[in-house]
């Protein structure tokens, strides 16, 4: 019990309500500056920080990580663990000074009227009491509300929190529902005394799109319900866009610019917003486009930050080159002067000696560089004339479910799989890039596994240019494994802490002897070059690099052996933007010089346009839809494939989307629906005679349209495009080259 | 120029390395303590010949049963051999030199080889059982498990008397007993380690599994087994004391901690318990040195990740 309880010491009782004035802001912070004791020093986090946050508005905050975002987040809760303190500035909560003041005192203070939701439901739900439990002990613990008027209460929000079949929900434990669900407990919980400041540090990271845009629905609406206050912590651009109403970017730990969302996302002042905003690719974009923006170097680690600088000036191209400016004189203070913050308009402020002088030049369509030649299709079916790579016929990959019974012990019950990957049939083309989307348990990873040879198949075919591919990685002939190889998701364990760089790029090369022994280190050079890091790199070991150059590295790895297919396992979803832009750009970049063919897997829609040639959307194990890119982005589309792109988080504050929000969960993988296995959750069904009867009964079979785009739906394509355009999403139609 | 720069570079991150390490170290005060114990052992273990104008066998018949003196600075026992000289070359054996037969002796103390040998059999047990899985895992792991259900003291027993006391048996003894618990260790971080994305990248490379087993997984547990390996050296003292004392160590007369306390005890009572006491607190000291230096390691790294 008291586990619990200390996450939740936050959200406590009613008993002592503030006094709700609406002209004194719920948070004020000024000047804000919170430093870490190490052991060698003390070394600051945060500093210069400002904003206020009034009732009923959302104040967003983003930067990429290490950049101090959750730090401000436990410097007003007073979390800052032993070794961190404040050291200067000020945080006044409904006008009271919480600076200085005694740490029991500030817990009565905030524990009454601040509430938080974390990033990871599972971490702040306690796995061993039921929803109802927790929820209730919230107000019973400090207040004289009795068990059945508190569980009544409690089922009341949740229904507010729109969790369907709230009052069963309150019987259920934490495993029982879906991640999507879960974080609605939290937030109903983080809600269920009235707090007057709600802080949520990065609450839709760990969800799927769908889920996601369901979650941030329900911000936007409770703020209206509630009034309250709320810090809404973010790396994702687009995510701020929908929820905020101002905006604060945060760099090394300083805030370098802060305005309302509209202004700050129509003319951003500060470079590195700028820079932040170029960096990820949009559903919008002209897919000629395949150089992203992304930013120099990398985040200095807060220990050697120079104070008496702009903190930003080592990676700013105003200062560097210059390109834009009239008068390049503006740029001499700065490494020599810290910047103020300057306002911009009057709500407006950018930590910038250059000020308004930046909004001279659009922004957005600097830097960006044209895409070569995509792989032209023309109405040919099956692309028959192209040379094909890699062929997947029916390819089912089946785990067996351990059954605990007596009865499955001793044989008498059915076996049951658990169909990770379900009749699966694909055709990757030589010098293409094929990319697959789904939400997490999908299968595409499995799909992946079964190429590679880490899993065996439970039935079809895999053939790599004829080869026949069924056989386990370990067993499979050494010229086929060459032919094969994989970047990895995490950049933390794709490398092996124990070697350096040079050793882990050099034993393939050794391995499948790509080149004499004498010359392989100059060729472990030659891939790091490919991979812009510098020879140096060669005696270094993972922990000395960030995360964006260990995917390099991990890249250059897969290049080693120069196999015919690269598999890409969401290389980029573990990193920040401005390095996932950098990563993105030389995959691009190694496409076209080295003519490889990859398989691109992403969760991230727009990720996987901007690098695919062919996209296929994966739901519950099969293959829904595919297609070149040039027939997937625009109508028709699968419902599902449909409900994914409404979701996406659009960077851009004034496109004001319907997202399709769907209902219920994925469907467990062992017990499939019949019929079409997306029937269930389908928006569109309704459509069809009979309110869509046949998607019970009977599988769908693909429709097959021009350019080889094909359709897994029973609802005829003419249909499915007519249903898209009367949505109003008329953004697809632009722009797709 | 570029070559100086990338030399530089390289250098200045050795030298960090290096500087990390003893930073630890230095700033672990419980670790320094530790260290400076276990190094005065050593540094007398190495250079007893020279610390002690005696051999650990001369007797001095007109001097048994003395208190500390000004030959004998610890005294001496009961057959009037000097008790400094007998202590320094007690731990000789434990820690510097293993003696196999009369005329070999091998470099490395009779603690240290057993834990090393038990290092090698427990982590490939380990490593097996934890990267395979399966039958095997459960096969290894049962055997080791059955091992744990004895108590240590009467698997020595057992072992000791089985084979015959010698300094080469204790050394089989100490590895035998301390093969499970190193298994246990290397497996649970055989398990974690395998599922990282490195060990897909060998595997999709088409590794053997020795191969990534013992060159990608095994330098990734060094960590917690050089603090295990130090907590287990101090075991391993402590059970060779023990052995010494039930009598089952080296053979007499080799200058023994266990039996010299063993000895010693009897005349505890009769006003000379310096015989006793000596080589106790010389045990008592090198396993708390040891203790402190892994526990104060093991902190230190733990904080500030």
């Amino acid at each position: 019990m008291s586990g619990s309880f200390c996450c939740r010491a936050l959200t406590m009782n009613e008993s002592d309500p503030m006094e709700h004035t609406s002209d004194i802001p719920v948070l004020e912070v000024k000047d804000l500056a919170i430093s870490y004791q190490t052991r060698k020093q003390l070394v600051p986090a945060v500093r210069g920080v400002n904003f206020t946050v009034r009732q009923g508005q959302t104040v967003g905050v983003v930067g990429e990580s290490g950049c101090g975002k959750s730090t401000i987040a436990f410097g007003i809760l007073d979390f800052l663990g032993s070794n961190g303190k404040v050291v200067g500035g000020s945080i006044k909560f409904m006008g009271k000074e919480m600076v200085g003041t005694p740490k029991a005192e500030l817990r009565k203070i905030r524990g009454n009227n601040i509430s938080m939701v974390y990033q990871d439901p599972m971490q702040a739900l306690n796995p061993s009491l039921t929803i109802g439990t927790q929820l209730t002990e919230v107000l019973t613990a400090h207040t004289d509300i009795g068990e059945k008027e508190a569980w009544k209460r409690c089922i009341a929000m949740l229904e507010r929190v729109h969790m369907p079949d709230a009052a069963n929900v309150m019987n259920r434990y934490v495993h029982m529902i879906s991640g999507g669900q879960q974080q609605r407990v939290v937030i109903a919980m983080a809600l269920l005394n009235n707090p007057s400041l709600l802080i949520m540090d990065e609450p839709t990271t760990a969800l799927d799109v769908t889920v996601e845009a369901a979650v941030l629905d329900l911000v936007e609406d409770l703020k209206k319900d509630f009034n309250t206050g709320i810090i809404f912590i973010t790396h994702n651009l687009g995510v701020v866009a929908k929820v905020s109403d101002r905006l604060c970017v945060m760099y090394a730990g300083e805030m370098v610019e802060q305005g309302p969302i509209e202004k700050l996302f129509a003319s951003p002042a500060h470079p590195y917003t700028r820079g932040l905003l170029c960096c990820v690719p949009r559903l919008g974009d002209n897919l000629s486009n395949n150089r992203l923006w992304s930013i120099r170097g990398r985040v200095p680690d807060p220990a050697d930050r120079d104070l008496n600088a702009c903190i930003f000036a080592p990676r700013c191209d105003w200062r560097i080159e210059g390109r834009h400016l009239e008068d390049k004189s503006l740029t001499a203070n700065c490494t020599s002067q810290h910047p103020e913050l300057i306002a911009i308009s009057d709500d407006h402020w950018s930590r910038c000696f250059l000020g308004r002088e930046t909004l001279k030049v659009a922004y957005d369509d600097y830097a960006r560089g044209q895409r070569d030649a995509v792989v032209q299709i023309e109405g040919d079916d099956d692309f028959s004339s192209m040379d094909t790579l890699l062929n997947i016929r029916n390819m089912k990959l089946w785990y067996p479910e351990q059954n605990p019974s007596l009865r499955a012990i001793l044989g008498l019950a059915k076996k049951t799989h658990v169909k990770a990957v379900d009749d699966i049939s694909l055709k990757v083309l030589k010098g293409t890039t094929l990319g697959i989307v789904g939400e997490s348990g999908c299968g595409k990873s499995t799909l992946v596994k079964g190429i590679i040879g880490l899993e065996e198949l439970t039935d079809g075919k895999v053939e790599l240019m004829g080869i026949d591919l069924n056989l386990p990685a370990q067993k499979r002939d050494l010229s086929l494994i060459r032919e094969l190889q994989m970047v990895f998701q995490n950049p933390d364990s794709t490398l092996n802490p124990s070697y350096t760089i040079g050793a882990q790029i050099g034993r393939p090369i050794q391995k499948f002897k790509t080149v004499p022994r004498q010359k392989v280190r100059k060729e472990v050079e030659r891939l790091l070059r490919a991979v812009k890091l510098d020879a140096y790199y060669y005696d270094r070991y993972p922990r000395q690099l960030s995360g964006g150059e260990k995917q390099r590295v991990g890249i250059a790895r897969a290049l080693a052996s120069r196999p015919s297919l690269v598999i890409c396992d969401e290389p980029v979803s573990a990193l920040d933007v401005s390095v996932a832009a950098a990563v993105l750009n030389l995959l691009n970049e190694i496409k076209e010089d080295m003519g490889s063919t990859m398989i691109f897997i992403a969760h991230d829609l727009s990720v996987v346009r901007f690098i695919s040639d062919f996209v296929a959307v994966m739901y519950l194990g099969e293959i829904v839809e595919f297609g070149p890119v040039s027939a997937i982005y625009p109508p028709p589309y699968h419902p599902y494939s449909e409900a994914l792109l409404s979701s996406v988080p659009i960077p851009d504050p004034t496109a004001k989307r319907q997202s399709i929000i769907l209902s219920g969960d994925v469907p467990s993988p062992t017990n499939r629906p019949s019929g079409c296995c997306f029937h269930t959750r389908c928006p569109r069904r309704s459509v069809l005679p009979d309110d869509g009867k046949i998607c019970e009964q009977e599988k769908p079979r693909f429709q097959r349209l021009p350019n080889g785009h094909k359709i897994l739906c029973h609802i005829p394509a003419d249909k499915l495009t007519e249903l898209a355009m009367e949505r109003g999403d008329k953004r697809m139609m632009l722009n797709t080259g | 120029m570029p070559e100086t720069v990338e030399t530089k570079n390289i250098a200045k991150t050795k030298k960090a390395q290096l500087k990390d390490m003893f930073g630890i170290l230095l700033s672990s005060k419980i670790a320094m303590v530790g260290l400076v114990i276990v190094l005065f052992w050593v540094f007398v273990a190495l250079f007893a010949p020279l610390l002690t104008p005696y051999t650990p066998y001369e007797q001095d018949w007109k001097a048994p049963n003395q208190g500390p003196s000004a030959e004998h600075i610890l005294g001496t026992d009961e057959l009037g051999r000097d008790l400094w000289t007998r202590l320094i070359y007690g731990a000789r054996v434990v820690l510097v030199v293993l003696p196999v037969s009369e005329n070999i002796s091998l470099p490395g103390g009779t603690a240290i080889w057993g834990v090393v040998v038990a290092l090698i059999i427990g982590a490939t047990l380990g490593l097996i059982g934890g990267y395979k899985g399966g039958w095997l895992d459960e096969l290894v792991m049962r055997l080791l498990d059955a091992m744990m259900a004895i108590p240590v003291i009467l698997l020595y027993l057992i072992i000791v008397v089985a084979i015959g006391a010698s300094a080469v048996n204790v050394v089989i003894a100490i590895s035998i007993v301390g093969v499970p618990g190193i298994a246990r260790l290397v497996r649970s971080l055989t398990l974690d380690i395998k599922t990282r994305e490195y060990i897909r990248a060998a595997e999709t490379r088409g590794e053997s599994a020795w191969f990534i087993m013992f060159v990608e997984i095994l330098p990734n547990t060094r960590g917690p087994i050089i603090i295990d390996a130090m907590l287990r050296i101090g075991y391993a003292i402590f059970a060779m004391g023990t052995l010494g004392f039930l009598g089952l160590g080296m053979p007499p007369p080799s200058p023994d901690w266990g039996s010299m306390v063993a000895k010693g005890r009897a005349f505890i009572l009769t006003g000379n318990p310096y015989a006793a006491l000596w080589p106790s607190l010389a045990i008592a000291s090198l396993v708390v040195g040891l203790n402190l230096l892994a526990d104060g390691i093991r902190e230190e790294s733990m904080r500030y990740q």
